[in-house]
C-alpha cells in the first residue's frame, strides 16, 4: 500500500505539473473555455481520453472476464457513436461554433430561450455523469489506495478543480492527452504481458477461455440479466448519445478548422477500437490469469480487474503505477467534464442569456471559475449522498438524455429545412420530460411496483424527442428561422463548386 | 424559405452523410437485435470466435473504414468557413 500512496501522491503532482505548464499562455475567456488551438492528432487522443473512463479501463475488463462476451456488449454502440460524431455533428460544430454547441444553434435560431435550454439540458446531463464519475472514482481510489470514501472523494474533487482553475481547457486537454497516451501504453504493455504469461495468440486467449469457461465465454449469454432490451436500449442511447455529450462535442472546437476537428474525430475512432478490443482480450486474460473466483470475489462487478491482473503479471509497482494512472483517468475525465460546464454557464446561460451577447469578457472568466467551483461543490455532495447508486445507470441515463434531447435539435436542424424552434425547444422538453418520468415510474426508482418496466428509456424517449420536434415544427406557423448568419466569415468553397 | 447557416443544402454532402451513416447505423442495430434475443449468431465461426463475436468486431473495422471514406470525401464537398470571427 505504501508503493500505492507514492505513485498517488506522485500522480496528483505529475497532473498539477503539466496542468500548469499548459496554463502558460492561455489567457481570456478564449483560453479558459476552448484554449488555444491543438493539432487534430493531439485532439483525438484528448476526445479519446473524454470517453476512456474508468468504466471501459476497469468496467469492461471486469465484465469480459466474468462474463465472457457478453461483458463486451455494452460497448458495442462506442464505433458507430464516434461515427456518427465525425460524420453529423463535427465539420458544422466547429464552422460555426465558438465556444458551445449554442453557438451552433444559434446561427438557424438565434433565440435566447432555445441556448438557455439546451444550456440548462447539457449542465443536467453532465453533473448527472459527473456523479457518477465522481462516485465510482471515490469508490475506487478508498479502495485501491485505503482512503475512507469521503477523504477520496474530497482528494479527487480538489485535484480536479485545481487543474481546472489553473488553465481551463488549455490545461484540460494537456492532462487529457498525457492520460491517453499512458492508458494507451498500459493497455498494450498488460497485453502484451497476457500473452507472453499465457503463451497464446489473441485468438488463442480466446479458445482458452472458451475451453475452460465454455461456449457462452465467446458468445451471448442470453441468461444474463444484462441481456436483452435494457442492453439495446442503452447502446442506442450510446450511438445517439456521443454526439450529444457536451464534454465531447466541446472537444471539437479546440482545433481550429472543420477539416481538423473531421481528422480528430477519425483519430478518435481509431483510438477507441484499438482501444477497446484489446481491452476486450485483457478482460479474457484476467480471467484466465487471475480467475473468475478471485475476480468476482475483489469486487462485485469485476472493477478491480485490471489492477489485480497487473499485479499479478508485473507485482506490487506494476500494480500501484496502474492505480495511479486510474487516479489520472478519474480526473482527466472530470476536468473535461467540468470545463463543458463552465463553457455552458460562462458563455451560453451568463454571456448570451442574461448578459444578450454583450456580457464582458472578463467577467466571464470569473463566472466560468466560480461556476467550476460552486458545480464542482454540488457533485461531490450529491455524489457523498448517492455512494450505493448504480454507475452503470447513471452513465447510460446521461447518454440517453443526450440522446433524447440536443441530438434530434442538432440532427434536425442540420438536415430538415422547415425546422424551426418551435420543434427545437418542443424536442428538448419533450425529451428531458419523458426521460425523467420514465426514470421516476422504472424499477431504478419504483423498484417492484414499477409501471414501466425497463430501467433506460432512450429507445422510447429518442422517438417521442423526434416525434415532439416534428409535430411543433409542422404546427407552427411562424418560421423562426434568421434571415442572416451574424459574425461568420464568407464560405470558401473547398474543391468543386 | 431558405435557411441559413446550419441547414444543409448540398445534395452531395447529404447523400455521403447518409452512405457513411445510414447503412452502418442498420447493420448495427440488426446485429445488436439479433446478439441480444436470438441465438442465431451464438455459433462457432472462425476458430474461437462466435459469428456474434465476429459481427462485432467487425462494427469497428465498418466504423473505421466509413470514417475515412467520409473525411476522404468531405473535404472535397463540405463548405468550409474557417473560424467565427468575434
Amino acid at each position: 500500500m505504501t508503493t500505492r500512496l507514492v505513485v498517488f501522491v506522485a500522480s496528483i503532482v505529475v497532473l498539477l505539473g503539466i496542468a500548469v505548464v499548459a496554463s502558460r499562455g492561455s489567457r481570456g475567456k478564449e483560453g479558459m473555455l476552448v484554449g488555444s488551438g491543438v493539432s487534430s492528432f493531439g485532439n483525438g487522443l484528448a476526445i479519446t481520453g473524454e470517453f476512456a473512463s474508468v468504466a471501459t479501463f476497469l468496467g469492461l475488463v471486469g465484465g469480459v472476464a466474468l462474463s465472457g462476451f457478453s461483458g463486451f456488449l455494452p460497448v458495442l454502440g462506442v464505433p458507430l457513436g464516434f461515427l456518427m460524431l465525425l460524420v453529423v455533428v463535427a465539420g458544422p460544430l466547429r464552422t460555426l461554433g465558438r465556444f458551445t454547441l449554442g453557438d451552433m444553434l444559434a446561427t438557424k435560431m438565434p433565440s435566447r430561450g432555445l441556448r438557455g435550454a439546451i444550456g440548462l439540458t447539457s449542465l443536467v446531463i453532465s453533473l448527472v455523469y459527473m456523479i457518477g464519475q465522481f462516485v465510482g472514482a471515490a469508490g475506487l481510489v478508498s479502495v485501491l489506495f485505503g482512503f475512507d470514501y469521503w477523504v477520496a472523494l474530497l482528494t479527487i474533487g480538489g485535484s480536479t478543480l485545481v487543474l481546472v482553475l489553473l488553465g481551463g481547457m488549455s490545461s484540460a486537454t494537456a492532462v487529457q492527452m498525457t492520460k491517453t497516451i499512458l492508458l494507451l501504453a498500459a493497455s498494450i504493455a498488460i497485453l502484451l504481458l497476457v500473452l507472453a504469461w499465457t503463451r497464446l495468440s489473441p485468438l488463442g486467449l480466446m479458445g482458452e477461455a472458451r475451453d475452460r469457461f465454455g461456449p457462452t465465454a465467446t458468445a451471448p449469454q442470453h441468461t444474463l440479466s444484462t441481456m436483452g432490451f435494457d442492453t439495446f436500449s442503452a447502446t442506442v442511447a450510446t450511438i445517439f448519445g456521443i454526439s450529444a455529450m457536451p464534454h465531447l462535442l466541446v472537444r471539437l472546437l479546440t482545433v481550429r478548422t472543420a477539416d481538423a476537428a473531421r481528422r480528430s474525430s477519425l483519430v478518435a475512432i481509431w483510438l477507441m477500437s484499438a482501444y477497446l478490443l484489446m481491452m476486450g482480450l485483457v478482460g479474457y486474460g484476467a480471467s484466465l490469469v487471475v480467475g473468475r473466483e478471485a475476480v468476482a470475489a475483489a469486487s462485485p462487478g469485476g472493477t478491480a480487474a485490471t489492477v489485480q491482473l497487473a499485479g499479478v503479471l508485473g507485482g506490487e509497482v506494476f500494480a500501484a503505477v496502474v492505480a495511479g494512472l486510474v487516479f489520472a483517468i478519474i480526473a482527466a475525465v472530470l476536468a473535461g467534464l467540468l470545463v463543458a460546464m463552465m463553457g455552458t454557464i460562462s458563455h451560453d446561460l451568463y454571456g448570451e442569456v442574461l448578459g444578450r451577447g454583450a456580457a464582458n469578457p472578463q467577467r466571464q472568466v470569473v463566472v466560468a471559475r466560480v461556476g467550476a467551483v460552486v458545480l464542482s461543490l454540488v457533485a461531490a455532495l450529491l455524489a457523498l449522498g448517492a455512494r450505493s447508486i448504480n454507475l452503470i445507470f447513471v452513465g447510460s441515463f446521461a447518454f440517453g438524455v443526450a440522446a433524447s434531447t440536443i441530438f434530434p435539435v442538432v440532427l434536425l436542424s442540420l438536415y430538415w429545412r422547415r425546422f424551426n424552434l418551435a420543434g427545437a425547444l418542443w424536442a428538448v422538453g419533450a425529451g428531458l420530460v419523458f426521460s425523467v418520468l420514465l426514470l421516476v415510474f422504472g424499477p431504478v426508482v419504483s423498484g417492484a411496483s414499477a409501471i414501466f418496466p425497463f430501467t433506460q428509456p432512450a429507445v422510447f424517449t429518442i422517438p417521442i424527442s423526434f416525434a415532439a420536434a416534428w409535430l411543433a415544427t409542422i404546427a407552427s406557423r411562424r418560421d423562426t428561422a434568421s434571415p442572416a448568419v451574424p459574425e461568420v466569415v464568407p464560405i470558401l468553397k473547398k474543391g468543386a463548386s | 424559405m431558405e435557411q441559413p447557416g446550419l441547414y444543409v443544402r448540398d445534395r452531395r454532402q447529404r447523400r455521403l452523410v447518409l452512405l457513411c451513416v445510414g447503412p452502418a447505423v442498420v447493420i448495427f442495430l440488426v446485429s445488436v437485435l439479433l446478439i441480444s434475443f436470438t441465438d442465431l449468431l451464438d455459433g462457432a465461426a472462425v476458430g474461437p470466435l462466435s459469428w456474434a463475436a465476429l459481427l462485432a468486431i467487425g462494427q469497428f473495422v465498418l466504423a473505421v473504414f466509413l470514417g475515412h471514406v467520409y473525411v476522404s470525401k468531405a473535404g472535397a464537398i463540405v463548405d468550409e468557413r474557417p473560424e467565427v470571427t468575434s
